[in-house]
């Protein structure tokens, strides 16, 4: 039995917990989309397609956070054999194909917006659709790779390697000129390249993406846990019947 | 017993609460910002018999309210996306449930019928 239970103290406490990270992700996200669509003003050359920019870039740091967390559970897994860390890699896997693909996708449709292309062999994008390939190779070698611990170091091994992507995503409009803007947030960002409130109301959208990101992934690795939980009665039934 | 207790059993409702939070947030959004910008921008009036022309790219970008639809087509791209997982999410921890009762009911059915053997015997 790898689950707490609910009706433990602990278990109430992690339940509680959970709930009121559910409610507190709603409500920023409320007051987020407030900022967004009210607060902000509208950026003189784009216009309201450069609100896109407050999905986009959060999901963005998802996107490359999820990686570093896979990779990071993997390296966990493989010392400590333990089960929770499996579940955590393979949970923020799962999501970081979903923000992988969100990324991809808003890109495409605020690229078309603003460049009037959907797609561009662009670093910063062609580093971002290795990023994916990468998130979707992880999950087919779990799927469809050696079973048991063989196939876990595989795919272990596949995570370090993408989480190199994550830094080179970032830098990649540093590194090679293209057409993608330049760094507007983070430590080799240019100071006072945004405008305060859009400062504000981006890094307000990032935190509640992140909140939002932290009671997803509980609720997945909780339910990655009950799986690998069923799969174990199964075999004890199997066995008494 | 203690596999089924640690199964929770009702965020979907809260769930589907939180959707419908952010799905009407999003639709008054648009409806206010779409007001605003209709209300505050000129547009070409129709004359009989002219064609209307779509507006070149870079014409689009200065208006503001031109590249509304890519902006709601990113925003609906982005949650339908969230909650359809959140939903395979719900929907898997429902199967399990099931699956549980149905691995309790062949062992209950097994225990059943190893003791009524043992009853016999006797």
């Amino acid at each position: 039995m790898t689950e707490m239970t609910v009706t433990t103290p602990a278990g109430m406490k992690r339940s509680l917990l959970r709930d009121g990270l559910m409610v507190a992700a709603a409500a920023l996200m409320a007051v987020n989309l407030y900022l967004i669509f009210f607060w902000v003003p509208t950026e003189a050359n784009l216009g309201v397609s450069q609100r896109i920019f407050y999905f986009h870039v959060p999901l963005g740091w998802l996107g490359m956070v999820s990686i570093v967390v896979v990779a990071f559970a993997s390296i966990m897994h493989l010392i400590t054999r333990k089960q929770k860390w499996d579940a955590l890699a393979y949970s923020s896997a799962e999501f970081g194909v979903i923000f992988a693909t969100l990324i991809i996708v808003t890109g495409a449709i605020w690229g078309k917006a603003a460049w009037g292309v959907w797609w561009s062999w662009d670093a910063k994008l062609t580093t971002t659709l290795i990023l994916w390939f990468i998130y979707v190779s992880y999950l087919m070698l779990r799927a469809y790779g050696p079973k048991g611990s063989q196939g876990l170091r595989y795919a272990s091994v596949l995570a370090i390697i993408g989480a190199i992507d994550a830094p080179i995503i970032y830098m990649a409009t540093t590194w090679w000129r293209t057409l993608h803007p330049e760094l507007v947030v983070g430590p080799a960002a240019e100071s006072g390249s945004l405008e305060a409130r859009m400062g504000i109301a981006l890094l307000f959208s990032a935190i509640v993406f992140t909140v939002m990101y932290i009671y997803l992934l509980w609720e997945r690795v909780s339910l990655r846990r009950q799986e690998d939980a069923v799969d174990e009665f199964h075999q004890t039934v199997s066995l008494r019947v | 017993m203690q596999l089924m207790s640690s199964i929770r059993q009702s965020h979907f409702v809260c769930k589907a609460t939180l959707a419908a939070v952010v799905l009407v947030v999003v639709l008054a959004a648009y409806g206010v910002f779409a007001g605003v910008a209709s209300a505050s921008v000129e547009r070409p009036q129709a004359v009989a018999g002219q064609v209307i022309v779509p507006q070149a790219e870079e014409g689009q970008a200065r208006e503001p309210e031109a590249n509304l639809p890519y902006l709601f087509a990113v925003f609906i791209i982005t949650w339908a996306l969230m909650f359809g997982y959140v939903f395979y999410m719900s929907r898997r921890q429902q199967s399990l449930q099931r699956e549980i009762e149905l691995l309790r009911a062949a062992l209950n059915e097994k225990a059943g019928k190893q003791a009524n053997e043992v009853g016999a015997n006797q």
